[in-house]
């Protein structure tokens, strides 16, 4: 299992470099001047002094030196200078992850508390009111976006109820807000995810063998249904953690937090080449990383997994 | 002499969304201490939800028992609240089920399956616990024993699974030990294994035992009594001899001709199957189940259901015309 973890860290570089080739060659592909926005004629500024900002951008060299050039200095954890600024892309970067991180976890761990304990419910009172209260909640989670569940959050909790600030930081009360507006829609997936999942295993022999020995019903549950019921569960956290990362734009903005998805949004609208490059590869990183985890869970909860 | 295990007008309905399904249309049977009885039909005969019913293991929705009595140790098991069945579920009456393959959880170790059902029914500590887990697994016969108990389901063959759960039946000397068909996913050769270690350790600890199988065969030696179901009711109950030598049900005949014989050679002795499909249990019933499939059936076969009555000492069946059957099994032995 060692060995099985770090390769498959190892396999991190082959990743990046793959993903970097397929960023440089989207960005080069994408019609229109980087520099435009940047600087211009219509701003003022002289063609001698467009070009000269393009030969100290190296935007003249051939592609492949580019990317050379790129790799070069990624490789030396330099992943170049915004072309905005000129602040170094790492430290922009690394300034909005705690951030980041921490709204990607607290989205997890709300999303696993709201869709895992009303997908049990529901499936162990399949068919009564707490199984159509989970069914409402999840088709009415699903169904509103998370923008809009962010602003009705603020709305209701932070401006009518005053629990919570509108704007400032209040440490980890201020992720509550934030983490409830990104989970509505997981949660009612895996919602129902749960309870199919438990739903199904509930047939097994096993749950029968468990209950004719005269154990308790909460051991049934949770030691021989839910136990099994993992994997599914696992997998979608696992693809949700990735996406979360990167995809929580507009709730950053909403909150007003500093995140990474903001920061890709903007640089790309800017099109600030080196901070997207930089931007994408820690998301990809972040979800190759994810995808170990997952994966370690699996053998971790199904002893039938083995790693070699 | 009071039995051990009295079971009176037992019936067991599934809803489904064809409508009811008749599994046990009113069995009553007993069990006495230290007997060995064997509940021997076809798929569907309503075996199996016989005795699920009586551990209160029947899945409500969809099934359901109707009505009966169940009595062990002065309780109506079916009177009994959720815990206190739960209490002598596994401890006074303990269970082995057919597909050893599927009736272990495959994410826990079979240590702590084995010693999960001692720890609501036993006041022993944890070692003592991990103790008696090794002794009921070197019982069984599984080698290493005291290594091998942290390992998981799939690490073990289908034959040491049956062992393993036979070890948890017998973890808590329970009086009842029922074997629902405990052979029947195992290759021939382990089946006689698994038989003789059940028979031997159920003799060793004076247990009743209640063999539920398809197979005539596998019970003959085995045990005492026999009940042969056929669609939900009991048709006939009989010593082994007398249900061999004096068949008085033509279903039980069908069984015991369509049994392959040592002796038999094929050019002679073609096995006899049974005519027909098994029955459609969303009926009622009204006449004998049977009937359709029988070639004693006569007019009243198809008017009125025969009940389950008295034909000679300690032999019922539930038959119009028990007497030619009786008479015919007598002339082809």
């Amino acid at each position: 299992m060692l060995v099985y973890t770090l390769r498959r860290l190892l396999l991190i570089f082959p990743t990046l470099l793959g993903v970097s080739l397929v960023i440089f060659a989207i960005l080069a592909l994408a019609p229109g001047d980087p520099l435009a926005a940047v600087v211009s004629e219509e701003y003022g500024n002289t063609a001698e002094d467009i070009e000269r900002i393009r030969e100290q951008l190296h935007l003249n060299d051939p592609l492949h030196v580019q990317y050379l050039n790129f790799l070069w200095d990624a490789m030396r954890g330099d992943l170049g200078t915004s072309f905005r600024g000129g602040s170094s892309v790492l430290n922009d970067i690394l300034a909005r992850l705690p951030s980041t991180i921490q709204l990607a976890i607290a989205g997890l761990i709300a999303t696993m508390l709201l869709g895992i304990s009303a997908g049990v419910l529901a499936a162990l009172y399949r068919g009564g009111l707490p199984d159509k209260l989970t069914m409402v909640f999840a088709f009415v989670g699903v169904s509103i976006p998370s923008v809009y569940a962010a602003l009705l959050l603020l709305l209701i909790f932070a401006v009518e109820l005053r629990w919570f600030k509108v704007v400032g930081d209040e440490g980890l009360k201020s992720l509550v807000l934030p983490a409830a507006a990104m989970a509505l829609i997981p949660a009612g997936v895996l919602a129902r995810l749960t309870r199919a999942s438990m739903l199904e295993v509930m047939e097994e022999d096993y749950v029968r063998t468990a209950r004719a020995k005269g154990i308790r019903e909460s051991l049934v549950t949770f030691m021989h249904i839910f136990r099994n019921a993992l994997i599914p569960i696992v997998t979608y956290l696992g693809l949700l953690a990735g996406s979360l990362l990167s995809g929580q734009v507009f709730v950053e903005n909403v909150f007003g937090r500093p995140g990474l998805g903001r920061f890709l949004v903007d640089s790309i609208s800017a099109r600030d080449y080196p901070q997207i490059r930089g931007g994408i590869l820690f998301v990809a990183a972040g979800y190759v990383f994810v995808n170990l985890i997952v994966d370690l869970l699996y053998g971790v909860i199904d002893p039938r997994i083995t790693y070699e | 002499m009071a039995h051990l295990l009295e079971v009176r007008d037992l019936v067991t309905r599934f809803y489904t969304e064809d409508g009811a399904v008749h599994a046990v249309n009113g069995i009553s049977y007993t069990l006495d201490e230290g007997e060995s009885l064997g509940i021997v039909g076809e798929s569907g005969s309503g075996k199996t939800v016989g005795v699920l019913s009586l551990m209160g293991l029947i899945p409500d929705p969809p099934g359901r028992v109707e009505r009966g009595e169940v009595f062990f140790a002065d309780n109506d098991l079916l009177k009994l609240s959720a815990d206190q069945l739960r209490d002598i579920r596994g401890r006074e009456i303990a269970m082995i089920f057919q597909d050893p393959m599927t009736s272990l959880n495959p994410v826990l170790t079979v240590g702590y399956q084995i010693a999960e059902i001692m720890r609501p029914h036993l006041n022993l500590s944890q070692e003592e616990i991990t103790e008696r887990t090794v002794e009921l697994m070197e019982l069984v016969g599984i080698p290493n024993a005291a290594s091998r108990r942290k390992d998981f389901p799939h690490q073990f063959s289908g034959g040491q699974r049956q062992r393993i759960m036979i070890a948890m039946s017998l973890a808590c000397n329970p009086s009842v030990l029922i074997a629902d068909e405990p052979t029947t996913a195992l290759d021939v050769t382990i089946q006689a294994q698994i038989i003789d270690l059940v028979k031997r350790l159920s003799e060793q600890f004076g247990m009743a035992t209640i063999w539920i199988t398809h197979d005539l065969g596998v019970v003959a030696g085995l045990v005492n009594r026999v009940i042969v179901m056929y669609a939900g009711f009991i048709v006939e109950s009989a010593s082994v001899l007398d249900l061999y030598k004096k068949t008085s049900h033509p279903y039980t005949l069908g069984l015991l001709q369509s049994l392959p014989s040592l002796h038999a050679t094929i050019a002679t002795d073609r096995l006899i199957p049974i005519e027909g499909a098994p029955p459609d249990l969303l009926q009622a019933p009204v006449h004998c189940p049977f009937a359709p499939r029988c070639q004693f059936a006569v007019d009243q076969c198809w008017q009125e259901n025969p009940p389950l009555q008295r034909v000679a000492s300690n032999h019922d069946s539930a038959c119009w015309r028990w007497q030619d059957v009786r008479a015919a099994t007598e002339q082809l032995a």
